[in-house]
């Protein structure tokens, strides 16, 4: 699933596009409004975070020019502008929410995944919508997996891990396969973060984190779920 | 340009113009009434018997009365007009400046305000990217370092938002936008902000949340009223150790009571401590830092949810700040 990052602020920009990148997004970013506008038709991204107050052209009119030609891809308005009135006219041209800094990565990605979900966008784009690990029900179009009552917040990586390991279930999936499926052509082979993204995955999911269930380790080859 | 000026603009100039002008027209009257009167004496019969050159210098001397009487009235009833229209065009330019440079300073603060929202979003977003690598890395010490960052950069955030609140009141620009939330959730979200820096000072917080159904609030006008509250508990009720966050619902409204075993609010000033700038006044904040503007803008929040905020005055303990919000639109589910 890709997303469009339109931010004039290169640090801000550079954050978000980590922050979503870990998550499992493509991210493109444009520095101004007339970039973003380039961005949007060369590259149709399936979801947009626009900043209001951008070079050359603001983020108002942007959204304009994506909504002549598209009326469903999701726009969340990222800016510093508060004032009730900034907000309604986000919202009257068509954005389909407003979050005003300073904000933090937990509450973007909050905000991301409910519009994600209102859309019926990840439906879409993540395949066989339920599946179940051991006593946990992954719901894919709903980025969450359930354990009784409770909830855990998944990301589109985590689910394609999740996926993989329960569609091979049994097998050995290799170091290697899960960075080809999962990160594709930007992983980089000497990175830990493979290592580093499954030990915070089983954080979360596993009832006992140093007594895996669902993603075992099989030394000097890679992971398995037995089933 | 706000009424006062304008009803002062209206008094010092158009009264006093008002008046000259009757004052001006009352003598011209009088000094025309008088001259008529006597040109209707010199047409008498009686008058006609006397002599023809005493009449002629009695009509020439009515006519440079009528010219010279009426001449000073005109050029004084003038010169006091324009007298009094230099004095309120002065007074006009001078309180027009007056308020456009307190327009520029509020405007100034405004744009400062929003300067500082993006260097805090970067802080806020690589404090919290950071403090994932340090929990990968099970570094406590750094998580501990960055849960400081983090709950500083929210108390800046709490400030900001207060000054800009405080200048949108002044321009009666303030509003909430209330949607459908649960209380509980947003109390437990504010809380974890402060979690960190009132631990931080030994506090203990003790929760009871009982608002768990929807209702309609601004999560983000509640956070704020929550970061002032408990901003208050960690500056001047530190030494009691304690605070109890407390919510209720019932079928009218919901209640969020924070409470605290600090020195309390005396009587006389419980009123007092949600005028903006009290605190400035108040020796009991000697020593300790703030705006003064917090429980100002808390209290307008909860007004403008159609509840209020109040300090309860049968809690003996320390303080009790009391927030209510009614549900009189509220949006019931059944969760």
């Amino acid at each position: 699933m890709k997303i469009l990052i339109a931010e004039d602020d290169a640090n801000t920009r550079e954050a978000l596009r980590e922050v979503l990148d870990a998550e499992g997004f493509t991210v493109v970013a444009a520095t101004n409004g007339v970039e973003a506008v380039d961005l949007f038709r060369t590259q149709q991204p399936d979801f947009i975070c626009l900043d209001v107050m951008m070079p050359g052209m603001n983020g108002y009119e942007v959204c304009k020019h994506i909504r002549k030609v598209d009326e469903k891809v999701p726009i969340l308005f990222l800016t510093a502008k508060a004032e009730e009135i900034d907000t309604v006219l986000g919202l009257e041209l068509g954005a389909d929410d407003y979050m005003t800094k300073p904000f933090g990565v937990k509450e973007v990605l909050a905000r991301i995944r409910a519009i994600l979900r209102r859309s019926g966008l990840l439906k879409n784009n993540v395949s066989n919508q339920t599946f179940v690990m051991d006593d946990l029900n992954i719901v894919a179009s709903e980025l969450r997996a359930y354990r009784g009552k409770q909830e855990v917040q998944l990301t589109l990586r985590d689910i394609k891990i999740l996926r993989l390991l329960h569609d091979r279930r049994g097998k050995v999936v290799t170091r290697d396969a899960i960075a080809d499926e999962v990160w594709g052509a930007d992983y980089f082979p000497e990175s830990r973060a493979l290592d580093q993204h499954i030990s915070q995955l089983r954080r979360r999911i596993e009832t006992d984190p140093s007594s895996p269930r669902i993603i075992r380790t099989v030394h000097g080859a890679g992971y398995r779920y037995e089933g | 340009m706000s009424q006062r000026p304008s009803l002062l603009l209206v008094l010092l100039v158009v009264m006093p113009l008002s008046l000259l002008l009757w004052m001006g027209n009352f003598l011209a009257h009088d000094a025309a009434r008088r001259t008529d009167e006597t040109r209707r004496l010199v047409q008498d019969p009686r008058f006609a018997e006397l002599d023809p050159q005493l009449i002629a210098e009695v009509r020439r001397n009515t006519s440079e009365f009528a010219r010279s009487a009426l001449l000073p009235v005109y050029l004084a009833v003038a010169s006091g007009s324009v007298l009094v229209m230099a004095l309120g065009w002065l007074y006009f330019r001078e309180s027009n400046r007056a308020m456009r440079e307190a327009q520029q300073r509020v405007t100034f603060v405004n744009q400062v305000s929003h300067e500082l929202k993006t260097p805090l979003t970067n802080i806020q977003l690589y404090a919290e990217m950071a403090a994932d690598r340090a929990e990968k890395a099970d570094d406590p010490t750094a998580l501990r370092y960055l849960g400081v960052v983090a709950a500083e950069t929210s108390r800046l955030s709490r400030l900001i938002n207060n000054v800009l609140n405080l200048a949108r009141k002044q321009r009666d620009k303030l509003t909430v936008q209330p949607r459908a939330a649960v209380l509980d959730e947003v109390v437990e979200k504010a809380t974890d902000h402060w979690r960190p820096l009132l631990e931080s000072r030994q506090i203990a917080i003790e929760m009871s949340l009982e608002a768990p159904h929807r209702m309609k609030l601004d999560a983000d006008a509640v956070t704020q009223i929550m970061g002032n509250l408990l901003s208050n508990v960690e500056k001047y009720a530190a030494q009691g150790k304690w605070v109890r966050i407390a919510t209720t619902m019932s079928a009218e409204c919901a209640r969020l009571t924070v409470e605290d075993r600090g020195p309390g609010i005396a009587p006389t000033k419980r009123e007092a401590v949600f005028e903006a700038f009290e605190r400035l006044r108040s020796d009991l904040t000697e020593g300790v830092s703030g705006t003064g503007i917090g429980l100002t803008i808390s209290r307008e929040l909860a007004r403008l949810h159609g509840g209020s905020l109040e300090v309860d005055v049968n809690y003996r303990e320390g303080s009790r700040f009391v927030l209510t919000i009614p549900r009189s639109n509220h949006e019931d589910s059944n969760r």
